[in-house]
């Protein structure tokens, strides 16, 4: 398998506080991996460093060969505009824009003229099942939904990977499972993996593979599929 | 039946006696617990994404009767999450 993002010996502290402590950990091309663990061990500050929003203290990230630690931070940000995806618990819509814009937004933030990039917004609709509430503000739909706005909007740019954040921690059940289904669903269909931390068990097993975190480090793994 | 539908049944605890009592041989006889628990818990996971998937092609009866068993064995899981992370805890009592 091709290995598409790499984690070597990453550490990284809060002040005094490890959070992580020599984690090792990669990724292969269109997998869903799960990152689980107890709280505090470590598995979001994890995913935080791989995907390019935390440096860490020391140790290596590689994506397609390219030393992800290194870069400028203007790089890294065009980075993670043009190639990662990003789902959290909350969704985290902007607030002002309506959902459709919302959808449109990497493509905006990526120099799309508006017409084009909403025209591409319009056609993740109904592929989860938003046709009604394209027009309302985030506060204005469901949490379910708006973690499907999350989706879309994290999976807009065909980005080659997607890092979710405990994207159904806010969900009771039967929204959660639509969530992790879509989720999975649609970015097997765009050949994009998925970096999933979750506590659930339940989302874990829509996984290709589980890896466990630890005090900071990655300690058990198993093939699901 | 018409008394027998609407009485609530008392809950039946499913006791995973093996889990209990491999994780209490373990300590009580100085052996690794925590991997045993590390090792179930992959097992309980494979399960689970067995069920996931076969849930995914199952008519809504079916897959109704999948989620009862997936919540079942999530229940497991929080067990050995909690289990393991009162290991220490529990070999000092039980050594007593």
């Amino acid at each position: 398998m091709n290995k598409v993002l790499i984690g070597r010996r990453l550490h990284k502290s809060f002040g005094q506080t490890p959070a992580l402590r020599g984690a090792d950990l990669s990724v292969e091309a269109g997998e869903v991996l799960a990152l689980m663990g107890p709280s505090g061990s470590g598995k979001s500050t994890l995913l935080h460093c791989l995907a390019g929003i935390l440096s860490p203290d020391s140790g290596e990230v590689v994506f397609d060969g390219r030393r992800v630690d290194l870069m400028p931070d203007r790089e890294r940000s065009r980075l993670r505009r043009s190639a990662f995806g990003f789902v959290f618990q909350f969704g985290q819509l902007v607030p002002e824009l309506p959902i459709l814009e919302n959808i449109a937004l990497p493509l905006l933030l990526g120099g799309t003229r508006r017409r084009t990039a909403l025209a591409a917004a319009e056609k993740w609709l109904p592929r989860l099942g938003l046709e009604s509430v394209g027009a309302r503000l985030p506060g204005e739909v469901s949490g379910g939904q708006g973690q499907r706005a999350a989706i879309a909007r994290a999976l807009i740019a065909s980005p080659r990977l997607v890092f979710a954040d405990e994207p159904t921690g806010s969900l009771d059940s039967v929204a959660a499972d639509e969530v992790m289904e879509l989720l999975v669903t649609c970015a097997k269909t765009q050949d994009a993996g998925v970096v999933l931390v979750t506590h659930e068990p339940r989302m874990a097993a829509f996984a290709d593979r589980t890896v466990t975190v630890r005090d900071g480090r990655v300690v058990e793994a198993a093939v699901l599929r | 039946m018409e008394r027998w539908l609407p009485e609530p049944e008392d809950p039946q605890p499913q006791l995973q006696t093996a889990l209990f009592t491999k994780v209490v041989l373990a300590l009580l006889s100085g052996r690794p617990a925590d991997e045993f628990l590390d090792e179930q818990r992959l097992r309980h996971l494979a399960v689970m994404h067995e069920l996931t998937t076969a849930r995914r092609a199952a008519p809504l009866r079916d897959s109704m009767l999948l989620d009862y068993q997936l919540f079942h064995i999530e229940a497991d899981l929080r067990w050995i999450d909690h289990a393991s992370s009162r290991l220490d805890v529990f070999s000092a009592e039980i050594r007593l």
